[in-house]
């Protein structure tokens, strides 16, 4: 878009404003409600027309209205939408906000440039606040919504410093496309990509190529954002809500509204946290009682170091560190009625509970907002973010390395301990020495990325009852990833295949940037009318590339990868163009009946035809029945909703390749594994929803419940061929799959007194999926015996298979059987918070019932014949460990536990400095002291490790049902913050 | 007079109009190509010679893919070799004690990987006759190299799948599936394949239009491969046990017996390998070793040499080292060196092995004689043995078994497949009372899942 032209309109618009019709002037102030505090940035409208102004900051305000009696519509974040009478002769008007606890009066987005209000919108989304936000630090925001939102599934695959979470909303969306939410920043589509760090090629989990990156446990990149800058998160949850974004949108929409400035005098605020953390799961392992046990374990070698009085805790060793840990975070924020700034900084340094493991981030933000005119307003943010980590050497392995694999293995006889002249003993037993292992294994990473958003409003033209505004809006997401994995020739496992030392050094960049033309149309033909419609375009791109190389056999003890005498190299790229058209129409009438329509139209080249519009329409309607039973029921919301999102195919999948390789020299295709389907397009989400929402008791608690359903048609399935084709998967669009759940989420003040508070939130979600249509024979996603995915017409899309030993005629057989379901039966989250005076604590439950998980971890100490009750005996008097590893793989089930946990998320015991301690500070307002946990404390069945660990897959790779297998993940960790937080 | 409010409205719907426009041309070029890989229709419409010769080399990979394959996973099931892989256990869990399921960790055994190069070859095939640049013989060449390599691929699956039976027809519509055909016809579909690459080798002219790697030295022309053909062929007709036939084609394949040197015995077609980047190394190498180990009885059981000393073909492919490893309760200490680094070629097939035949062919029909000769200048020039002389009256198929587990050891997986051959898989040792022998791998459990109804193969085999 040219800016001249933009240019020229504006200034024509500011010269040709049309004058109204005003007849008086009226003044007032607008205050808290209590303190009495003046409220700057409050909107105040004339209610039934366009004409409004803000309140300065001092609270006071003026404004132009019409003769004879008005009523003034006030509104400002986080307080209730609140309506003044100002009778005909009045001059002066006195407008109290009180506090928006319940949050009923905050702006969701409904369309790609437009909002409504809570109290009328028609589609549940969740929101979550900065308040709720920050209560205990994280290392990735996903983190932060742990058991806040109905409906959405968040697990952390690895308990490795950096983070590294996958979210499900809603349930299954797709089998095999991307599953992961579309994050957008202030109107900006950000990466979460997951890129893998390389220790594949130490750890060989699967296969020996540098390419290879499924078991990596990687991090999402979503975790470089800082969680103090953000004002709101908005989790559209269904297709309705969602339909906005198109074919990016069936995994959910997760929208993070960052902080802007207000008006006045500098506004500091600082977080300082200092903590540590803690191992939160312990295995404990077999004590060997006879040098007989330790030998059928481990072989007549085991013998010479068999020690019964020596019992080492490789747990303790390994897992043992009490890091310090800090964050401080510094915000200002200010400015004038035409330029607003907020600006933010972050330090953020984080140590695991693994010696030499950690996770720093730092980063500068700054919003600025200007007014270029009277009908101008250009806001810009950027954000400069710098994430470094290192994570050791974790996950499923198949070279005798991974740390947490390595420990399944090593009996406590054993005494590895690093002796006095700094060297490590030889591990006789198994390939590795991890305490050497932590000590020298490299595995750095370090993210540079940089988002800029840009928004230019333009009030184009209004007369009374028109507006029309242009809304542009973009940015950018740029981001460098560099990855280098160096294992030192003097690892005990690096000589084991003749080639000591490896490295690996990975780079990888990833741009995404859009642009967003709007123009909306909002009009007030009566007053108790208000319709708003929109038209606009969405462009964006995405590249991503990719180049990592490796090198073994290090010469000289250097990292670099050309000291190997053999080296790998492997580079990828992907360019994706997506184009889309908006348009929808919102009706208000009398705030209380809203009804929508829209529809989007996506094309991509990720599509088999590229020039194909997919359209995504969406309807609702809400309607409010106000004061039905005031204090009791103050109101309540009956609201509909239709919507159609998509899936994209992801990039390549249209494409049947010729795979590259070499042998001796020359250069060789071979026809890839992987069949395309020429017209393959996004998967179509067709969603129901209704609900209903209740206001109580004064509106000191609300009620919020949602039923859905979604059908899922065109879903793609990478369906596995017979391999005799000389294919093993053909990618296509075919399925059909539904998905029915509910959500139920409440708040409630029941105490709101000056020296005592009580409140509390609830949120429960469930929801059940069934393939409805699948055009193809069942499959498998993985081996039953290890357990796998059925895909299987009118069964659930999670159903979990594995194999079982069941009496037939003419003996036991081995037979796949249904062992369960993947998918949790249902989540909730509980938080209280009671405050007496300046003493508040707070304490979030969160809760997964059911849903299954492959204990891998477990299953490997019982393999190493090293499993804490290894000795114990079953009924016929096997010993029980012998028994599970002899039979499991005709009984997967042993190794499939039920994943439902209850875990203590969050708990702060605040203390609200009181003033008279801050008189010697003349200039801090506010300052709390906080003691803080994260994941205090579980209740959980499942043995090994943390249930929410995944060792397969990252955020984007195409395993969105099946994310069952835990298998020597980095351990989780509880931890603890002391915060202090200051405002001046 | 227009008013200044129209006059507004028409700039911003111009406004509007332009910006949607600039959007709209700023993504015509929405066909973005793949980046990473060639696509198949390089290999469809029209084919470039280039892309053709390519993909030949591509089925070199493919052969090469399931070497680790024959040689360890059959070389467990015939307790040649070992795997210990601590990280692991079902290399033993599932190869030894079992039951071997469709499911189950042991039941691919190389069926997607020979599917995968047969899908190759039949494009190519599809692709020789479209290729401008080929003359008439090099077209015929071409596909006479391609279907050896496919009846090469039919040969290794019948070996793994036996009486179960395999597939021969890879459709070019991958939506219709082959069907299993029987053992005896799998054979003879192979052998027939074997005899149709022999005519087109024959009208192939002098050179072949693609590059062949060093590992068919002396086998790079439609000539010198017939060589190659041929003893291949004569493998299947000593499977079929059809001794008469394989007189015939191991005629016409490079069987030397002229010199008596190392160098001579080893002639023959090679799977090879590099370091370098997108080359793959030689899988049966273990340097430390850290999971391949020999069985111990392969040092135990081999004969001894006059001066007491074993057998050179043992002495010289493993070796009893300090390193120990105990997985599931079986132990070995014996490192293999039959490959001297991660480099070391793969015999496809070689002229020991040919010699071999050519005793169990004249054995099968009765000339002990001969099959005595044959055998003895193995056991002398490979063995280092005593000959057994014309005067042996012992059981010769105990003595051809004997020499081929040692002459062509960690090579192929033989010796599971020769003693399946003769009925002696009873004969195997078990490390542990819970182990057993199994006769054949089930058909994968992806095969069987796209059938019905279910192919004989798909069932569980406990094994003995």
């Amino acid at each position: 878009m040219k800016s001249t032209r933009w240019w020229a309109a504006a200034l024509l618009l500011i010269v040709a404003s049309p004058a109204l019709a005003q007849s008086r002037t009226i003044t007032g102030t607008v205050v808290q409600e209590g303190t009495r505090a003046a409220l700057s940035s409050a909107q105040i409208r004339v209610k039934g027309t366009t004409t409004g102004t803000t309140s300065r900051d001092n609270g006071t305000f003026t404004l132009q209205v019409p003769s004879g009696p008005v009523v003034l519509t006030v509104r400002r974040l986080g307080h209730p939408q609140t309506e003044v009478s100002v009778g005909a002769s009045a001059s002066t008007v006195d407008i109290v906000l009180k506090a928006d606890i319940l949050k009923l009066d905050e702006v969701v987005i409904t369309g790609q440039a437009s909002g409504i209000s809570r109290r009328n919108l028609a589609t549940s989304v969740a929101s979550v606040s900065a308040e709720e936000m920050t209560k205990v630090t994280t290392q990735s925001i996903e983190n932060a919504f742990q058991g806040k939102i109905a409906g959405a599934q968040i697990s952390q695959s690895t308990g490795a410093p950096g983070g590294g979470n996958r979210i499900r909303i809603r349930g299954i969306s797709s089998i095999l496309g991307s599953a992961q939410p579309l994050y957008v920043v202030d109107g900006v589509i950000v990466s979460d990509v997951a890129i893998g760090s390389g220790t594949n090629k130490v750890t060989r989990a699967a296969g020996s190529a540098i390419s290879a990156v499924t078991q990596e446990n990687p991090d999402n990149r979503i975790a470089d954002l800082n969680p103090n800058d953000i004002q709101n998160i908005e989790v559209l949850k269904g297709s309705a809500a969602s339909a906005i974004y198109g074919s990016k949108a069936s995994g959910g929409v997760i929208i993070i509204t960052t902080k802007r400035g207000d008006p006045g005098a500098p506004k500091f605020s600082l977080q300082q946290n200092v903590g540590t953390a803690r191992l939160a799961y312990k295995n404990r392992s077999r004590k060997f009682t006879s040098v007989a046990d330790a030998t059928t374990a481990l072989g007549a070698v085991a013998a010479q170091y068999y020690d019964p009085n020596t019992f080492v805790d490789y747990e303790d060793l390994l897992y043992g560190e009490h890091p310090l840990n800090s964050e401080t975070s510094l915000g200002v924020s200010g400015g004038t009625e035409n330029t607003k700034y907020f600006a933010s900084g972050l330090m953020r340094q984080e140590s695991g509970i693994v010696r030499n493991t950690f996770a720093n981030k730092s980063g500068l933000r700054v919003n600025l907002d200007q007014r270029l005119g009277s009908r101008l307003t250009l806001q810009v943010g950027t954000q400069v973010i710098r994430s470094s980590n290192d994570r050791g050497l974790f996950g499923n392995d198949n070279a005798g390395n991974s740390i947490a694999y390595t420990i399944t293995k090593v009996p406590s006889f054993l005494d590895l301990r690093r002796r006095p002249d700094d060297s490590f003993p030889v591990n006789p037993l198994y390939n590795s020495n991890p305490l050497q292992t932590v000590d020298l294994f490299k595995n750095t990473e370090s993210v540079f990325r940089s988002i800029t958003t840009a928004r230019l409003t333009l009030d184009a033209w209004s007369n009374g009852s028109q507006k029309l505004q242009l809304i542009t809006y973009g940015g950018a997401d740029v981001l460098n990833q560099k990855n280098l994995i160096f294992s030192p020739p003097a690892l005990q496992f690096e000589p084991l295949d003749g080639l000591p030392g490896t490295s690996a050094a990975s780079y990888a960049d990833n741009t995404q940037s859009n642009v967003n033309l709007n123009a909306v149309h909002t009009w007030t033909p009566r007053p108790s009318i208000g319709i708003t419609s929109q038209i606009g375009s969405q462009f964006e791109r995405r590249a991503f590339g990719q180049t990592r190389t490796s090198g073994q056999n290090l010469l000289g003890g250097l990292q670099v990868v050309t000291s190997g005498t053999i080296r790998d190299v492997d580079e990828s790229r992907l360019e994706v163009n997506d184009f889309g058209l908006f348009a929808q129409t919102e009706m208000l009438w009398n705030e209380k009946l809203l009804f929508t329509v829209g529809a989007r139209a996506d094309r991509s080249s990720n599509n088999g035809d590229t020039k194909k519009f997919f359209v995504f329409p969406k309807a609702s309607a809400s309607y409010r029945l106000t004061g039905l039973r005031p204090g009791l029921v103050d109101e309540v919301k009956l609201r509909a909703a239709y919507g159609e999102t998509g899936n994209q195919p992801l990039y390549g999948q249209k494409f049947t390749g010729l795979d590259l390789s070499s042998i001796g020299g020359l250069g060789a295709f071979r026809v890839g594994t992987t069949r395309a389907s020429a017209d393959i397009r996004p998967e179509r989400q067709r969603e129901v929803e209704g609900g209903v929402d209740a206001a109580l008791f004064g509106s000191r608690a609300n009620l919020e419940i949602t039923g859905f359903q979604r059908n899922i048609s065109d879903l793609l399935i990478t369906r596995t061929l017979a391999p005799s084709t000389g294919y093993s998967a053909e990618v296509s669009n075919g399925a059909a799959m539904r998905v029915r759940g509910l959500e139920v989420s409440a708040s409630a003040y029941p105490i709101q007194r000056n020296t005592l508070e009580w409140s509390t939130r609830f949120n429960y979600g469930m929801n059940r999926s069934l393939i409805t249509s699948l055009p193809v024979p069942s499959f498998l996603l993985g081996a039953p015996q290890v357990g796998a995915v059925k895909i299987e017409q009118g069964k659930s899309a999670t159903q979990l298979i594995g194999n079982d030993t069941l009496p037939q005629p003419g003996g036991r057989v081995v037979v796949p059987v249904v062992m369960g379901d993947g998918s949790p039966s249902w989540t909730a989250g509980w938080s209280n918070e009671v405050r007496v005076g300046a003493i508040s604590l707070y304490a979030l439950l969160d809760r997964q019932q059911g849903g299954m998980l492959a204990a891998g971890t477990w299953r490997h100490y019982d393999l190493g014949q090293n499993s804490v009750d290894y000795d114990e005996l079953t009924s016929s008097g096997q010993k029980l460990g012998a028994f599970r590893t002899s039979t499991y793989l005709q009984v997967t089930r042993i190794y499939y536990q039920d994943a439902s946990y209850t875990k203590l998320r969050e708990v702060t015991l605040g203390w609200n400095i009181p003033p008279r301690y801050l008189s010697s500070f003349t200039r801090v307002s506010s300052a709390k002291l906080s003691l803080t946990g994260r994941n205090l404390k579980w209740w959980t069945d499942f043995r090994g490790g943390d249930p929410e660990a995944q060792n397969f897959g990252a955020g984007n790779v195409p395993d969105a049902v099946q994310r069952n297998r835990e298998l020597a993940a980095y351990p989780a960790s509880k931890s603890f913050w002391l915060n202090l937080s200051v405002g001046f | 007079m227009r008013t200044p409010s129209s006059r507004i409205r028409r700039v911003v719907t111009l406004g509007t109009a332009a910006a949607l426009i600039t959007a709209f041309g700023a993504c015509k070029e929405s066909t973005i190509p793949n980046f990473n890989t060639p696509n198949i229709d390089g290999l469809l419409g029209n084919p470039d010679a280039a892309t053709v010769n390519t993909t030949v080399a591509g089925l070199l990979v493919g052969l090469r893919a399931n070497v680790g394959t024959w040689a360890t996973s059959l070389g467990i099931l015939g307790r040649e070799v070992y795997n210990l892989d601590p990280a692991d256990p079902r290399n033993v869990l599932g190869f030894l004690v079992g039951p071997l399921e469709p499911g189950g960790f042991v039941a691919d055994v190389g069926w997607s990987a020979s599917y995968r190069d047969l899908r190759t070859a039949a494009t190519i095939l599809d692709a020789v006759d479209k290729v401008s640049a080929y003359t008439p013989s090099q077209k015929s060449a071409t596909r006479g190299f391609v279907k050896t390599i496919m009846a090469q691929e039919y040969v290794n699956q019948l070996r793994v799948r036996d009486t179960l039976g395999i597939v021969v027809d890879v459709p070019s519509d991958p939506t219709v599936l082959g069907a299993f055909v029987t053992k005896d016809s799998g054979f003879k579909r192979a052998a027939a394949l074997f005899d149709e690459a022999k005519a087109d080798l024959l009208a192939g002219g002098t050179a072949f239009p693609f590059a062949l790697t060093s590992g068919f030295a002396g086998f790079n022309t439609p000539t010198t491969f017939l060589r190659v053909n041929r003893a291949l062929r004569a493998r299947v007709d000593i499977y079929r046990a059809d001794w008469a036939t394989a007189l015939v084609t191991l005629g016409e394949s490079f069987l030397s017996t002229s010199s008596t040197g190392a160098a001579a015995l080893a002639t023959g077609a090679y799977h090879v390998y590099s370091t370098t980047s997108g080359d793959a190394l030689n899988p049966l190498f273990d340097a430390a070793p850290r999971a391949l180990f020999a069985v111990p009885s392969f040092l135990t059981e081999a004969q001894r040499r006059p001066d007491g000393s074993p057998d050179l073909r043992a002495s010289s492919k493993a070796l009893v080292t300090a390193v120990s490893v105990t997985t599931q309760g079986v132990s070995s200490n014996v490192k293999i060196i039959a490959y001297a680094s991660n480099v070391a070629p793969v015999p496809i097939i070689k002229n020991e092995e040919l010699i071999l035949m050519r005793a169990e062919a004249y054995n099968g029909l009765g000339n002990r004689a001969l099959a005595i000769q044959d055998l003895d200048f193995i056991r002398v020039n490979s063995g280092g043995l005593a000959p057994l002389g014309a005067g042996f009256a012992g059981d010769l198929v105990s003595e051809i078994l004997y020499n081929r587990r040692y002459s062509l050891f960690d090579e192929y997986g033989h010796r599971w497949v020769d003693l399946r051959r003769y009925g002696r898989l009873a004969t195997l040792e078990k490390a542990l009372p819970t182990h057993r022998i199994f006769p054949v791998v089930p058909i994968p459990v992806d095969e069987c899942n796209q059938r019905s109804p279910l192919p004989k193969g798909c069932i569980n085999i406990q094994g003995f």
